[in-house]
């Protein structure tokens, strides 16, 4: 009977247990939020890479202002010329003398625009090509990092909640840690190990 | 004091626990589906159900000692076990003499000590591994009766419920097949030869029980001492220490670390590459391979994942007969009543209007901010718009001493040869007068109305879109297929809650995982 009531004793105590197990989870995870987040470093894997939106943003800018800039030349010319003018009227009379001397100074300033390029730049097609490109390279850059910081942070975990590890393999946990750490600094220029420093 | 007040606490406790209306398979925990005699039966731990083609009826109450939501493993320890043994074997000789109850009297009075009860070993409620509050733990129909494995011992179920008391006070498993029906309880592993009469194939082995398996006739048991075969005596075919231990199609089935291998005809392990998610229930009942999270079978190609809707609770069992029938600790899943509109009501607003317009328009704030909007140009306007110049042109000419020397030899009244050149230097600057000015403003406009260039610019805005056209489907698709597996990982979360801390750190860390992409490729938060 005793040990009914035991028994019966420990049914009606038991906690939520799937409702336990989250929480307890979140609290773990939250143990690494001193570290940068996802989105950071998503951020500055693209700046890094040249692949940040604003990049393209500035080229098609850059492209698109260009057909309505004029092409500018300016032009300056100065020249002086003397001249001897002898001219005889009789065989025998001295010649009539006249000595000249011109100084010509002249400015051209020619402002022009190609007004079809304002509706078909060939510029602007030329970097909307390459935004292309740079729209791939950007996606293989987050995708490529973002799953590199989740599997950096389930190792983190395991580690964390492993329990009875030998050193052996506390070793080879703490080495694949470092490993990721490593990859995510390759991907960002060393910003990620400075910003977990900090 | 003590002897007065536990029995109140525990009458309190056990009116307070059990409920007071029992309810059926529907909703409450289902530990077997089994098919008996054509019908569909789900074994509870308060009874037997039977499926009547529209809903659940009671068959039998069970009233099982000893149940509560611990896990129950047999502590085993070598000495205990002898004792065990010993008590076996001589009661066995006596029974034929004596009958049952005398020859236990008798046992007892030859050996010097009672039948050792088992040691039951409970384990309190604990993270992950072990499944919770089973009752019953295999359940078979064999030779016209229903056979209940629970932990109160071995039930015959007919027109009445008879708790098959010699084969011992709790049973660990029951597996039939091949004409056979062999149990393993706390007393050792028994064959049935006819309904009434047990053969006992063995003692208790060496080690904690882990499975029992029957192929073509012969009988296997997995222990912490190894894996027998059952025949006259125990045969020990492989040292392997398993986690669990079944039979699946005709392959014996081994699990260890949650990777699955076959054990093969000499008692070697040939591992088939696969690797469950939960705690093993059963590794094989001939058809499934359940753990509290999946299920798998054995196919012609092998050992294959059984895909099934999402349920409420662990999976207990499962039973193929004109649809797939699964056991849960939430009740019986019908094969028909995960319906679309069903699985919508019980998931929620997977993903409401709103949600839905607002994730299109960040899809096309990230086209743009990517720079993949289709361009809008035509060209045949450009073919009229000129190249226009403006020129603007500033001239002065100084006429620097145009001198006459004549004339200025006249005016000085002397001969032009006799000039002095200092005078003509004064003369000069006299003479420095601005003699011409002038500027000119020009405006230049011209055309090339070719119409081949036309055509060149149409070529390079059709090659552009197809190109932006393709990135663009592709984004789209990419962020549709993000989302949505971003809103299943979350509704997985919420229909199939983890048991472990470290299994619900994973989860999360998934679901931030389908979340951070998603975010990624639209460069903004989502709600």
């Amino acid at each position: 009977m005793r040990s009914s009531a035991i028994i019966f004793a420990l049914l009606f105590s038991a906690p939520a247990f799937a409702d336990d197990a989250q929480t307890a989870a979140q609290e773990i995870l939250a143990r690494f939020d001193h570290e940068p987040d996802v989105r950071s470093l998503q951020r500055r894997a693209m700046s890094y890479a040249h692949a940040h939106p604003a990049e393209v943003a500035s080229w098609r800018g850059r492209a698109r202002i260009s057909a309505l800039l004029p092409q500018l030349r300016v032009a300056v010319d100065y020249n002086t010329d003397a001249d001897d003018t002898r001219t005889f009227t009789s065989a025998t009379s001295e010649p009539r003398q006249v000595l000249g001397n011109d100084q010509k100074a002249g400015y051209e300033l020619r402002a022009s625009w190609d007004l079809d390029e304002v509706v078909f730049n060939r510029s602007e097609i030329q970097v909307r090509r390459a935004v292309v490109n740079a729209s791939r390279q950007r996606d293989n850059v987050v995708s490529e990092v973002t799953k590199i910081f989740f599997s950096r942070r389930r190792a983190q975990v395991d580690l964390l909640l492993a329990e009875d590890l030998s050193a052996k393999a506390r070793v080879k946990a703490e080495l694949r840690i470092a490993e990721l750490t490593a990859y995510l600094d390759g991907l960002t220029g060393g910003w990620f190990s400075k910003q977990i420093r900090k | 004091m003590r002897s007065v007040f536990a029995p109140i606490v525990a009458a309190f406790l056990m009116f307070a626990s059990v409920p007071l209306v029992a309810s059926g398979p529907s909703d409450s925990a289902t530990d077997a589906i089994t098919l008996h005699q054509g019908i569909v039966v789900a074994t509870t731990a308060q009874g037997l159900y039977r499926w009547n083609g529209t809903e659940w009826t009671l068959w039998h109450p069970l009233s099982l000692r000893g149940l509560s939501r611990t896990a129950i493993r047999p502590q085993v320890s070598e000495e205990r076990l002898e004792r065990v043994r010993a008590f076996d074997e001589v009661f066995e000789e006596l029974v034929p003499s004596y009958g049952e109850s005398a020859a236990v009297i008798a046992a007892a009075d030859l050996l010097g000590y009672d039948r050792p009860k088992p040691q039951l070993r409970f384990e309190g409620l604990q993270e992950a591994a072990e499944p919770l509050h089973r009752a019953v733990l295999a359940a078979a129909s064999h030779r016209g009766w229903f056979w209940a494995c629970t932990i109160d011992g071995m039930y015959r179920i007919g027109a009445t419920v008879h708790r098959l008391r010699q084969l011992g006070g709790a049973c660990f498993d029951l597996v039939a097949g091949g004409g056979g029906l062999v149990a393993a309880t706390e007393r050792g592993y028994f064959k049935l030869l006819s309904p009434g009469d047990w053969q006992r194939l063995s003692g208790p082995l060496s080690g904690a029980f882990v499975g029992l398996a029957q192929r073509a006739g012969r009988v296997f048991a997995a222990t912490g001492g190894g894996i027998y075969e059952l025949a006259d005596r125990p045969i020990r075919r492989s040292g392997v220490v398993a986690e669990a231990f079944g039979r699946l199609g005709e392959q014996l089935v081994v699990l260890r670390d949650a990777k699955v291998s076959f054990l093969d005809e000499q008692g070697q392990i040939r591992p088939t590459g696969k690797r469950v998610a939960g705690a093993v229930l059963r590794a094989g009942d001939g058809k499934f391979l359940v753990t509290t999270e999946e299920l798998w079978r054995v196919d012609q190609d092998g050992l294959a994942w059984v895909p099934i809707r999402p349920t409420d609770g662990e999976l207990r069992g499962a039973l193929d007969y004109g649809g797939l029938w699964l056991a849960t600790s939430s009740g019986v899943v019908l094969p028909q009543r995960l319906a679309e509109d069903q699985l919508l009501a019980r998931m929620g607003d997977v993903l409401s209007p709103q949600r839905a317009v607002s994730f299109s328009n960040q899809l096309q704030g990230a086209m743009n901010r990517r720079g993949l909007e289709l361009p809008n140009i035509n060209p045949a306007w450009s073919r009229w718009l000129p190249k226009v110049a403006f020129v603007f042109d500033s001239g002065a000419r100084r006429g620097v001493g145009v001198r006459d020397l004549e004339a200025l030899a006249d005016t000085l009244d002397i001969d032009p040869a006799d000039i002095d050149l200092d005078l003509v230097d004064a003369e000069r600057e006299w003479r420095n007068d601005l003699i011409d000015a002038s500027w000119r403003a020009q405006v230049q406009l011209s055309w090339r109305p070719a119409s081949d260039q036309v055509a060149s610019k149409r070529t390079q805005i059709d090659s552009l879109r197809r190109g932006l056209l393709g990135e663009r489907r592709r984004v789209s698709r990419r962020a549709s297929r993000m989302l949505a597996g971003f809103l299943a990982a979350e509704r997985r979360l919420i229909l199939h809650p983890p048991r472990s801390v470290r299994s619900a750190a994973h989860r999360l860390l998934k679901i931030r995982t389908k979340r951070a992409l998603l975010e990624g490729l639209l460069d903004e938060e989502i709600p």
